[in-house]
């Protein structure tokens, strides 16, 4: 625990210091939140505006973890870092995990303040007829957020063009993934493809607290969720298997 | 008790247009205790040594073990008993201050809580780095980056510990300080395994200098033994009025006098009694106004023992 | 070398950048996809808040905004480079303005959105389900060239005091974002603030002469007001470069130091 609790603190001292979270996690929000209301502010009612609420967290929340969580262990590599971070006593993966969530909360917690100042500053009403469900909500998409990141981060660290393979994925999700874009906005054969996304199903989940909490949609969202983090691991033990194999943890 | 080091024909290779071979079917048994030296040129495997030790990096073929453990099946139990410093430029957050760093990596270490919070201050004053401890590491100089990289590693006490060039970058006063710290170690029960280019660390510190070279061991020996290997234990500069002789006695001796005659150099291949009586005999008649002896250095041993490995066939 | 020579070096090397950094099929899978899936993306939103007239009105919009991605962000990575490889001591003692050389080097970056702006005329159009709008937006093209430019003299404005410090990512990000929002690409901005902001900033008057253009209403006077915001951001551009190096020789510190 001790592990997992200094290395998210390292995160969040590290991301604390970095601008750019910014852009992910006030620029990108408060300008999907612009998109998605000033059109329609006059006749936006309270449920449709928790929709964008959670919809533009999720879809920022996305792009943040694109960006700061999956980029933890291509910066630790470059910073030299990423060796003493996953061959110390603790396990690599309790390190990468803590990491991920420290970087994770952050982007989080920014992301949900931006959008409660906007709403205030705008003035639109939202509707939470379950605060409580709400709110674990979004622990859940904390949790599902960890595994998207560490799946990601774990993925794209050997590949030459992870810049510009994060800027692919980062939009078409925004566009699938149920967020934003709902999906009965979607062709048929567009929203399947969402379906494989979390976001979607957190979504859906969002959505639904403000009448009846859709408890299958959180279980869906929990089990894909399930399946990023088992391949996220299974990618960093490869990953980490590799280097080790052929030298390339860059220590110094 | 397992031996600290045990090395049997390791291997380790890197792909490269034409395959580089790092260490070759080294074998090598380290006992507990003590301070091993390391040397080799550039290229010798120094580094790819501590780097499988430290579990960075896997062997080609052969097996390495740390007290019984393998480096590569039971990494894990590995690092619970080792520390490595690597040092440099790099492997540390710059955009932290050194005391972030410190808190952070002392976790990846094994210390937390109390004992962290006990060890810090401790060797942040040690390595002198208390007055910058809460600014950024990116405003550091690059000694004062290798003494938070050996605050890090020496805030606990390790079993093994592995010091890889500890002393590139500081100057003679924090390099002085340094072996001070490392020398109490061995005392504590720690092994430490050495590489450094600076010889004086390995001469100061060793008890046992290997010599890498191609990836194998080309000597294995007591510092002593090492330092003799460069032919002499000691030379003895005679500074004499000017009237220095060059006899026949002193020739045998392998004498070499300066061409003004104001000094003889005698090279002293092991002290005893009997060499001791031979110099003086030969040195009678001469005018003697001072008498030096310098102990042969490693670093003329290290000369030596490179040229022979180059000029080995 | 004379001063053209000088910028016909930066226009080479900004193509030769623009080749090693994105080849083909890198560009493609990393720099024009998403770009054609983010546009969409506003298309969608343009049509969730204001239906089928919304979507058309966004696709218009799109079009246009399409080059913000390249010549509002990419472009700032010219001046950015430089500083990082310490190559600006030397384009700063060429003997041409700073400011100049890197507008030639971005002409590469220019010609590279233009084509963007033209898959995502075509791809949305199809995928949309506005196939006659297709042509009409893609003969019109030429018509972005002041936009474009605006652009990109934005990009390198806003670069310029955050280059070699943590800000660097977020002021391309906000200025994007913010033209995104205040253009009237996705929906007609009514606030008056945001109007007049929007005023000043690239692509507004641009897309406002293509919407002119497109239901025959006169678009000359828009256009032209795209020239002279893309005038007035090269006015500040020069000023910010010559500002910044004179600092950097004063001082000796920052990222424009020698």
């Amino acid at each position: 625990m001790h592990a997992l609790f200094a290395s998210a603190r390292n995160q969040v001292a590290i991301v604390l210091t970095r601008a750019t979270n910014l852009a992910t996690g006030v620029v990108v929000p408060l300008m999907l939140m612009s998109l998605l209301t000033l059109p329609r502010l006059h006749h936006l009612d309270p449920t449709t505006a928790t929709a964008v609420f959670t919809g533009v967290l999720l879809a920022s929340f996305w792009g943040a973890s694109l960006w700061s969580g999956a980029g933890i262990l291509r910066r630790e590599r470059d910073m030299g870092t990423l060796a003493p971070s996953v061959t110390g006593r603790p396990s690599a993966l309790t390190m990468l995990l803590g990491k991920t969530l420290g970087g994770v909360v952050f982007d989080i917690g920014l992301i949900v303040v931006t959008n409660v100042l906007f709403v205030l500053a705008a003035g639109i009403r939202l509707r939470i007829a379950h605060p409580f469900v709400f709110m674990l909500g979004v622990i859940v998409v904390v949790v599902c957020g960890v595994a998207s990141s560490l799946m990601i981060g774990a993925l794209l660290i050997l590949s030459r063009y992870a810049f510009q393979l994060t800027t692919a994925l980062g939009t078409p999700v925004m566009l699938l993934g149920g967020t934003i874009i709902p999906h009965d906005v979607l062709p048929p054969w567009a929203a399947a493809i969402g379906n494989v996304i979390n976001l979607a199903w957190l979504q859906r989940f969002m959505v639904s607290t403000a009448t009846t909490p859709d408890w299958s949609a959180l279980l869906i969202a929990l089990g894909l969720s399930a399946a990023y983090a088992a391949v996220g691991i299974v990618a960093v033990r490869v990953m980490l298997r590799w280097a080790r194999k052929e030298g390339t943890l860059e220590l110094a | 008790m397992p031996n600290a080091i045990e090395l049997r024909g390791l291997t380790r290779r890197y792909a490269a247009k034409t395959e580089v071979v790092a260490l070759d079917t080294v074998d090598l048994d380290i006992a507990e205790g003590g301070v091993i030296g390391v040397l080799g040129e550039n290229g010798a495997g120094k580094t790819t040594l501590t780097k499988i030790l430290a579990t960075l990096l896997f062997p080609s073929e052969g097996s390495a073990r740390v007290f019984g453990h393998d480096v590569v099946r039971d990494a894990r139990a590995v690092r619970r008993v080792t520390t490595a410093v690597f040092g440099g430029d790099r492997g540390l957050y710059p955009m932290l201050s050194g005391g972030e760093n410190l808190r952070y990596f002392g976790v990846l270490n094994g210390v937390h809580g109390r004992a962290l919070r006990t060890r810090m201050p401790e060797v942040l004053e040690d390595f002198g780095l208390m007055d910058a401890a809460d600014r950024r590491v990116e405003t550091y100089s690059k000694g004062m980056r290798q003494r938070l990289h050996l605050c890090i590693g020496l805030l606990t006490r390790p079993r093994l510990l592995l010091l890889d060039e500890p002393t590139v970058g500081l100057d003679p006063n924090e390099s002085a300080r340094l072996r001070e710290v490392i020398a109490g170690f061995p005392r504590q029960g720690t092994t430490v395994v050495l590489t450094s280019h600076n010889l004086l660390d390995i001469e100061t510190l060793a008890d046992r200098v290997v010599m890498l070279a191609h990836g194998r061991i080309a000597h294995d020996a007591g510092v002593d033994d090492f330092r003799r290997l460069g032919g002499v234990e000691a030379v003895v500069t005679v500074t004499t009025d000017g009237s220095a002789v060059l006899t026949d006695e002193l020739k045998a001796l392998g004498a070499a006098s300066t061409p003004d005659g104001s000094r003889l150099n005698v090279p002293v291949a092991r002290w005893s009694g009997e060499m001791l009586a031979r110099l003086s005999h030969a040195l009678a008649g001469q005018r003697i106004e001072r008498l030096d002896v310098r102990t042969s250095t490693l670093d003329e041993a290290f000369a030596v023992a490179s040229r022979t490995e180059t000029d080995a066939p | 070398m004379s001063w053209h020579e000088i910028l016909r070096a930066n226009a080479r090397l900004g193509w030769a950048m623009l080749r090693a950094d994105w080849p083909p099929l890198v560009w493609l899978v990393g720099a024009l996809l998403p770009e054609v899936v983010r546009m969409l993306v506003f298309v969608a939103i343009g049509s969730i808040t204001g239906g089928s007239e919304g979507a058309r009105y966004a696709l218009i919009g799109c079009v246009v905004l399409s080059v913000a991605g390249t010549c509002v962000s990419a472009v700032t990575d010219i001046p950015a480079i430089d500083v990082a490889l310490g190559t600006y001591r030397t384009i700063a003692a060429a003997g041409v303005p700073v400011f100049v050389q890197y507008v030639a080097r971005a002409l590469a970056l220019a010609a590279a959105a233009l084509v963007v702006s033209v898959c995502v005329a075509i791809t949305l159009g199809l995928v949309t389900g506005q196939p006659a709008m297709i042509w009409p937006l893609v003969s019109r093209v030429w018509m972005l060239l002041p936009a474009v430019a605006a652009a990109t003299m934005l990009g390198l404005v806003v670069i310029a005091p955050a280059i070699g410090s943590n800000w660097e990512g977020i002021t391309y990000n906000a200025a994007t974002a913010l033209v995104t929002v205040v253009s009237g690409a996705v929906f007609a901005v009514t606030v008056p603030t945001l109007q007049a902001v929007g005023d000043v900033l690239p692509l507004t008057h641009a897309i406002r002469a293509l919407r002119e253009s497109l239901t025959g209403e006169p678009w000359m006077g828009e256009w032209m007001l795209e020239f002279a915001v893309a005038t007035g951001w090269c006015i500040i551009g020069a000023f910010v470069y010559r500002a910044q190096t004179a600092r950097g020789r004063r001082t000796g510190r920052g990222a424009y130091a020698a």
